[in-house]
């Protein structure tokens, strides 16, 4: 019997090459997908989050409230979260000086829930470690511990070691970081009398500035610290960021510097989104 | 082609989005990339006997874009370009030997990975990464069609 010839008309194949292409135009350029997208990240990582922790948990925990382990468990958890905090809290506290745009604002944000400057406490939801090892991608979903009444969007969000990212999108109490080593990632940073916007350079914790030898002829060497210098608003001044570990020539004129990141995604659980107003 | 027969692939494509978040975050130290998901996208268009039309391709690959989190419409069009490109030689490949219909799974995988990575790893984009994937894949390919051909009687009276 004679087989089907399959369909193989260019000229649907040329219609939908012709969409698809439009569509990454759209996306690449102007974000066009970016709700979508996140609608559909946010509503998976929610549904997740309500089965974990309205089925899974309670189920697995069942043999442990048999044996009336559960306050004991609940008071481990909530020691934990303390201690977190408590870890954050601290290094905010020991980078005082320019962490907040109202420096003497430090106390209220200690002792005053209602204060201006906030650290508003989150978990993380989801690290897609796939795109942070092999592409230049790098993004992280957190949530919120208490429901926020800020808007967290371009808020920086730290670890206890430091600056990790911010939040570009906060869709149902879930926030997408974008992470300083991602390729859109910009943070304006300071090393002594050396400024730049450091780029993402797309691989794990290390991010680049090109600089010309004409305006700097020798402004850092291997293992020189560098820190954020707070242009822009954005992120707190003076945060220590890193080391400077490589410094590569372009050509006659442009050098390029790489920083590894002192702060680490992969080493926290436990985040701050800072609201500063 | 049926609502049952896309549920399978979706599903299998699925499996193999996660799966190749694992396997891949671990291999890209080897600077291997396993493109699990389009390989086994590719397996159904190449062992269809009713060929995918350019409509369900664009559908599946703007679904892996949308749970892969990419560019939407990237997936769709190395999809459509891998789908028309087996349909046309769906009866050409009779003639090849398994060993050279897996180099040519090689060869696709490695377009999918350059192209892809065009866009969301142009920073770091690597041809060493593309040539040792190449390898890998066609070996994969390989060693999966040999294991499909010569699997043990238990499996074959199974048709699994």
């Amino acid at each position: 019997m004679a087989m089907n010839t399959p369909n193989t008309s260019i000229f649907s194949y040329a219609i939908y090459i012709f969409i698809a292409s439009f569509f990454i135009y759209l996306d690449f350029e102007f974000n066009t997908f970016s709700k979508p997208k996140n609608f559909y990240n946010s509503t998976i990582l929610t549904s997740k989050f309500i089965v974990t922790d309205y089925f899974l948990d309670p189920l697995i925990s069942i043999p442990s409230n048999l044996k009336s382990k559960s306050i004991l468990k609940k008071e481990n958890n909530e020691l934990r979260d303390q201690l977190n905090k408590e870890y954050i809290s601290k290094f905010i506290i020991s980078n005082n000086e320019g962490f907040f745009l109202e420096e003497d604002q430090l106390e209220n944000f200690i002792e005053k829930e209602d204060s201006l400057n906030k650290a508003i406490f989150s978990k993380l939801v989801n690290f897609d470690s796939q795109n942070y090892f092999c592409c230049d991608d790098h993004k992280m979903s957190i949530r919120t511990i208490s429901k926020p009444e800020d808007n967290l969007i371009q808020r920086p969000v730290i670890s206890e070691s430091g600056i990790l990212g911010q939040v570009i999108s906060d869709l149902n109490n879930i926030q997408e970081v974008m992470l300083l080593s991602n390729s859109r990632h910009y943070i304006p940073i300071v090393s002594k009398d050396f400024y730049c916007n450091a780029k993402g350079s797309g691989k794990p914790l290390i991010v680049t500035c090109l600089y010309s030898k004409l305006i700097w002829e020798d402004p850092l060497e291997v293992g020189q610290d560098f820190y954020s210098s707070g242009l822009g608003g954005i992120f707190p001044v003076g945060i220590h960021l890193g080391k400077v570990i490589e410094i590569r020539e372009l050509n006659e004129i442009q050098r390029e510097v790489r920083f590894k990141l002192h702060a680490n995604p992969l080493e926290h659980n436990f985040f701050a989104i800072m609201v500063s107003q | 082609m049926n609502q049952e027969s896309l549920t399978k692939i979706l599903f299998y494509i699925v499996i193999g989005i996660n799966l190749e978040a694992y396997i891949n975050t671990f291999l890209v130290n080897f600077l291997i990339i396993i493109p699990l998901s389009f390989l086994i996208y590719s397996y159904f268009v190449y062992k269809s006997n009713i060929a995918f039309s350019a409509t369900a391709s664009f559908f599946i690959g703007i679904f892996v874009d949308l749970i892969s989190g990419t560019y939407i419409g990237l997936n769709a069009l190395v999809y459509l370009i891998t789908t028309y490109i087996i349909n046309s030689y769906k009866y050409v490949f009779r003639l090849f030997s398994y060993l050279q219909i897996s180099i040519f799974f090689g060869i696709i995988a490695t377009v999918y990975i350059g192209l892809t990575h065009l866009f969301i790893n142009i920073s770091n984009y690597s041809y060493l990464i593309l040539f040792v994937s190449f390898a890998t894949n066609s070996i994969l390919s390989f060693i999966l069609s040999v294991i499909r051909v010569y699997r043990p009687i238990f499996f074959r009276n199974r048709r699994l």
